[in-house]
Order: C-alpha cells, then sequence, then structure tokens
C-alpha cells in the first residue's frame, strides 16, 4: 500500500461520483467542441487551398447567367449541362492579345443521370487533350501517357479503379487513374477526352431525343491562362467589356476561393466566438464547482494540515484532482469528437456547400493533442483559485466546528 | 519537554479586541498526562492550537524538545506535526475516501519514514480492537471506533506527544470511556505524553495533572469547576 498524491486524489474522484460527473462533462463538452470546431475550420481551410491549388486557371469564361452553374459544379459537385455559343472560341482569339490570354483550352460538360459507379449523377467533363494546362500535368505526373478515347480519370467520390470499366450512355469507359481528395466538386467527376466526351454527347441527344445545343457547340467553359504581368480580376472585365454581346461571361477564378475564403471567415469566427463563449462559461462553472468542493471539504484538508501536510502539498492535491478530472474530460470530448466527426463529415461536405478536406492522421492527431492541452489547461486555470485557496486557510479554522 | 511561557492570544471580534489566552504557562514532562477542562470558549482549543503550531500566539513561546515553535515556518511546524505531535482534532476527522488502516497510515506517507509502519498500524488497530474494521471506511465505524482509529493514527509516527481536542465530546458515555481508558492505558503503560482537552467533568477521573481553564486563563487544578 502506497499512499500518494495521486492515490488520494483518484480516491476523492471516485468518492463523489456526481460531482466528478458534472466536472467531467463541463471539461468534456469545451474538449469536445474545440477539437470538432478546430477539425471543421482546419477543413474548410485544406478545402479552399485545395481548390486554389487545382483549379489552374486565371480566367473561365462561361455562357452569360451560368455563373452560378459553376459554383455548383465546383463547390458542390452538382452536376450541370451548359454550352458557350458556338461562336465563344473565336471571339476570344480576336481579343486574345489584348486581354493578355496566353494559354486558352476548352472543356466539355455532360451531366449523367444514372451511372453505374455512383448513386447520384456526376459531371462528365471533356478536355482539349492538346490545349490543356489543367489535368494534363497531373495525368503526365501519374498515369505517364495521354488521355486515350475511351479512358477516363475518376474523382475521389466516383467508385471504380483503374483498369476497371464504368458505363456511361450505353458506353463502357475504362479507368485510368484516380484523383486524389479535393473536398470539392471535383471528387464528383469524371475527366476525358473531347472526342470521348463528343461520343457521350451523341448518345446522350439520341436518348433525351432532343439536341444538345441548337448551334451544334459542345464548348461548355474555356480555362484561359494569362501572360506574366496580367491581373485575372482586370483581364476578366476587359473580356466582358470587349464581348459584353456575345453571350458569353468572363470570371476569374480567384473570386472563388475569395468566396471561399469570405465563407470560411464568417465559419471560422463563428467556430472561434462560439468557443470563447463556452470557454468563458466552462471556467466560470468548473470555478464554481471546483471553489464548492474546495469549501465544502475544508475540514478534510484541515486534518491533512494537523496531521503535517504543507501548504504546498495541500496545493498540489487540489491541482492533481483537478488535472485527473480535466484529463477525464478532454480525452472523452477527443473520442467524442473524433466519432461524432466520422459519422457526420459526409452530411457537413452536403450541408455546407464548401469544399471541406479533413486533414490527414498527423494532422488529426495534432488537433487532438492541442484540444486535450488546452482543456486540461482550462480545468487547471479553472482550479487554480480554489486550490491556492486550501493551502491557505486557516488551519485553526479549518478544524473548528466538527 | 514542553514548555508554554506568558501566552497570550488576541482576536478581533466584531471590531472589538478579543483576548483567547492570558498569561498561559504550562509545563508537560515526558510521561505526564495533562488533561485541561473548561466550559465552550475558554480558550482551549486555542491553547491547544498554538501548542501544535497552527495558530500563532500573540505573545508568548511554546517550546517543544527545545524548538520554540513560534518562530518556525510553516513546513518546519508541518514536519513537526507529522513527526513529533499526534493531534487528533474536535470530532469525525478522517478522510472520508480513505479506509481505516489508509487513514491511520496517512501521515507516515506523507513524509519519508523508515521501519514498517503497516505493520504498526495494523498492531495499533489490534491494540485498539478494530483491526477487523482495517478495510472498512470511517461512514461504516460508530463513534467510538472511530475515535480508536483516530487514536491510532496520532500514534503511528510515535510522536513525543499527544494532543487531544475534546475527544470524547460527540461519544456516548460508554464509548467515551473507553477512549479515556485506552489514553489512560497508553500513558501508563508505554509512557504517551498526553495533552487532552475536554469539557466533559467526567475526564477528571483520568490523568496525572487537571488543569482548569476559564476566561482564557489557566489555573492548576479543578479549582474553577469547583
Amino acid at each position: 500500500m502506497r499512499l500518494s498524491t495521486w492515490e488520494i486524489a483518484k480516491r476523492n474522484f471516485r468518492r463523489s461520483p456526481f460531482r466528478s460527473f458534472c466536472l467531467v462533462l463541463i471539461i468534456m463538452l469545451f474538449s469536445l467542441l474545440l477539437f470538432t470546431g478546430s477539425v471543421l475550420s482546419f477543413s474548410l481551410a485544406n478545402g479552399a487551398q485545395s481548390m486554389a491549388n487545382r483549379l489552374g486557371a486565371d480566367i473561365m469564361v462561361v455562357p452569360a447567367g451560368f455563373d452560378p452553374h459553376v459554383d455548383n459544379i465546383l463547390l458542390a459537385g452538382k452536376p450541370s449541362t451548359f454550352y458557350l455559343p458556338a461562336s465563344a472560341m473565336d471571339e476570344l482569339m480576336r481579343i486574345k492579345d489584348d486581354a493578355g490570354i496566353d494559354l486558352i483550352s476548352p472543356q466539355s460538360f455532360l451531366a449523367t443521370l444514372r451511372a453505374s459507379c455512383c448513386s447520384y449523377p456526376v459531371q462528365l467533363v471533356g478536355i482539349e487533350y492538346s490545349s490543356d494546362f489543367i489535368v494534363k500535368p497531373w495525368l503526365q505526373s501519374t498515369i505517364r501517357h495521354d488521355l486515350r478515347d475511351g479512358e477516363i480519370i475518376v474523382g475521389y467520390r466516383v467508385s471504380g479503379q483503374p483498369g476497371e470499366t464504368l458505363k456511361f450512355f450505353n458506353k463502357d469507359l475504362l479507368v485510368a487513374g484516380r484523383l486524389e481528395q479535393t473536398g470539392m466538386g471535383f471528387d464528383a467527376m469524371i475527366f476525358m477526352n473531347r472526342a470521348t466526351l463528343a461520343v457521350l454527347s451523341k448518345e446522350a441527344e439520341r436518348i433525351r431525343e432532343r439536341p444538345l445545343t441548337n448551334d451544334g457547340s459542345l464548348t461548355s467553359v474555356i480555362m484561359l491562362k494569362l501572360k506574366p504581368g496580367f491581373s485575372p480580376a482586370a483581364s476578366a472585365r476587359e473580356i466582358n467589356r470587349l464581348l459584353n454581346d456575345k453571350g458569353i461571361y468572363a470570371l476569374f477564378s480567384r473570386k472563388f476561393v475569395n468566396s471561399i475564403g469570405e465563407s470560411l471567415k464568417v465559419v471560422s469566427s463563428s467556430i472561434f466566438y462560439g468557443l470563447i463563449v463556452f470557454w468563458v462559461m466552462a471556467v466560470a462553472i468548473a470555478a464554481l464547482i471546483f471553489a464548492m468542493t474546495i469549501f465544502e471539504r475544508k475540514r478534510e484538508f484541515g486534518v491533512l494540515r494537523t496531521i503535517g501536510a504543507t501548504r504546498g502539498k495541500l496545493i498540489r492535491l487540489c491541482l492533481a484532482e483537478i488535472f485527473m478530472v480535466s484529463s477525464y474530460g478532454s480525452l472523452l470530448g477527443v473520442v467524442l469528437g473524433a466519432v461524432i466527426i466520422a459519422v457526420i463529415s459526409p452530411y457537413m461536405i452536403e450541408a455546407l456547400k464548401l469544399p471541406f478536406l479533413l486533414p490527414g492522421i498527423a494532422g488529426l492527431a495534432g488537433l487532438a493533442v492541442m484540444s486535450v492541452v488546452l482543456s486540461i489547461t482550462t480545468g487547471l486555470i479553472s482550479g487554480a483559485w480554489s486550490a491556492f485557496k486550501a493551502g491557505h486557510y486557516d488551519i485553526h479554522e479549518m478544524t473548528r466546528g466538527a | 519537554m514542553l514548555k508554554i511561557r506568558n501566552l497570550r492570544k488576541e482576536y478581533m471580534r466584531n471590531d472589538r479586541k478579543f483576548t483567547a489566552l492570558e498569561d498561559v504557562n504550562l509545563d508537560i514532562s515526558s510521561g505526564d498526562f495533562v488533561n485541561i477542562i473548561g466550559r465552550s470558549g475558554s480558550g482551549k482549543s486555542t491553547l491547544l492550537n498554538i501548542t501544535a503550531g497552527m495558530l500563532t500566539p500573540t505573545l508568548g513561546s511554546v517550546e517543544l524538545n527545545n524548538n520554540d515553535l513560534t518562530v518556525k515556518s510553516d513546513s518546519e511546524l508541518s514536519r513537526i506535526r507529522n513527526d513529533e505531535i499526534g493531534f487528533i482534532p474536535q470530532g469525525a476527522s478522517a478522510l472520508q475516501s480513505l479506509t481505516v488502516i489508509e487513514n491511520v497510515l496517512l501521515p507516515y506517507y506523507l513524509y519519508p519514514h523508515g521501519g514498517d509502519g503497516e505493520g504498526y498500524a495494523y498492531y495499533l488497530l489490534e491494540k485498539f480492537g478494530i483491526k477487523n474494521l482495517a478495510d472498512s471506511y470511517p461512514a461504516d465505524l460508530s463513534g467510538g471506533e472511530l475515535r480508536r482509529a483516530l487514536i491510532a493514527r496520532a500514534l503511528i509516527n510515535r510522536p513525543a506527544l499527544v494532543i487531544a481536542d475534546e475527544p470524547v465530546s460527540d461519544l456516548d458515555v460508554n464509548s467515551a470511556r473507553e477512549v479515556m481508558k485506552i489514553f489512560s492505558t497508553l500513558n501508563s503503560d508505554e509512557g504517551v505524553t498526553l495533552l487532552i482537552v475536554s469539557h466533559d467533568l467526567d475526564s477528571l477521573k483520568y490523568g496525572k495533572s487537571v488543569y482548569t481553564m476559564s476566561n482564557g486563563k489557566l489555573l492548576h487544578g479543578n479549582k474553577l469547576i469547583e
């Protein structure tokens, strides 16, 4: 038998289960909110960063009035089919030098209604392989060959492994590779060359019994890369001014990242201020319970002093109890938070309509450790005054009136 | 062993100076059994608390084995209370979360001590007839049993002086007599030096020296009671 400070603290923890439960609950709730809140913030920040990295183009040219559709496709992965006027490419080539355009690459979109790969519609994207500067660099570094006719690259949320085939519009297509998770609409996209998409479009027209466009255009967006020194925002404005009446609209890609940044700022601020409010409440409630506990046990501390415990020993005993309660609470909060994140993150991706990319295992572990440390510190801050008070009561008063 | 000289303790009570002890002098030699009786509020507990280094006097000195307790630091006094004084506070002063044997051993484990503390704790419990309750919790013990456990706790580090503050005040007559007999036996058989305060006249039957405390003054004998 050895009665250490920890052992006595452990016995006191068990002795009052309801009081211990209340304290653990307070710290657990704080730890839970801190962990889930920080994971949410980081996931949104990761998503925004991923989007900025993935977009690659400085300007996207879309049919006039269709920019909200692009938002839906890129941010929420909600498929859409729309096409630019057939003259759009020629018009852009005409003003290429005035707008500072360096590279031009068209893409074709086709939304599926049902597919063998997925329980939801997916966005088929046809890229012009010769001019593409967005997907091609990735393809060259991974599958190490051109995207041939009948081959596809699938997004993270689309099932299908390299070598397998997926059927779209009655055509079997070979999966050549898979994209990593981006936390945005790319996860629900399937990339192919424009020739393959043209074949699928014909089949789509046959199934739907109507043409996709009146002018035969199959270009949905045109990606533009600017020459060095040109501002995407200024060039987009110039394109819109020059081609005002041509049924096209130029938007600079940073707009998405900026708008995500704004939303992210709102969400992150809400989380941050919510955490501050809860932290103040948690500190106040825990401090009150600790103070009541210490007062209730005044006589017990008096007894310890009469048998030789120093002030420091009493303070250490109180802090050990507070540390124990805070450790249990913070660990439980993080475990519960991890379970909640695992269960609700797919729904959050749908609900937030913002790019959402969970940190990796190391990142999650880092956030878990930070949450535990901050929650334990919160517990210690809440109980520090009570612990100090316990060590400085007058022994004579503590032991009086049994 | 214990020399109390010109002890005075003043408090402020309702903005007025209140004298709890006035010119108290007391000598206790090794093996003594001193019993101080007096009414509630007469200053008995104040005297014990100053004697155990838990309260600072306004004037005077308390020497235990030639150490003046009134000039010691808190940590020095704590160590003296642990090693040289076995203090039994009023009432049921046990830690409810610990078993009886753990309560008894608590002073032993507060500082490093040599010897077989655990064995001695069981010996004391057996001596006081409560060894069978070693693993019980204080809440399961009767008042008399608990008081015997607290005496064992006070003796665990073999102190030079055992001080008991109203040790039988909340016990029934039979339990009170049993406890007082234990003190008496400890003194007569093992030479334990005891300083006990009580307001119970029955305690007059025990102890080698009896003092009376009234209005902060200590008088030899039970003259004031008479």
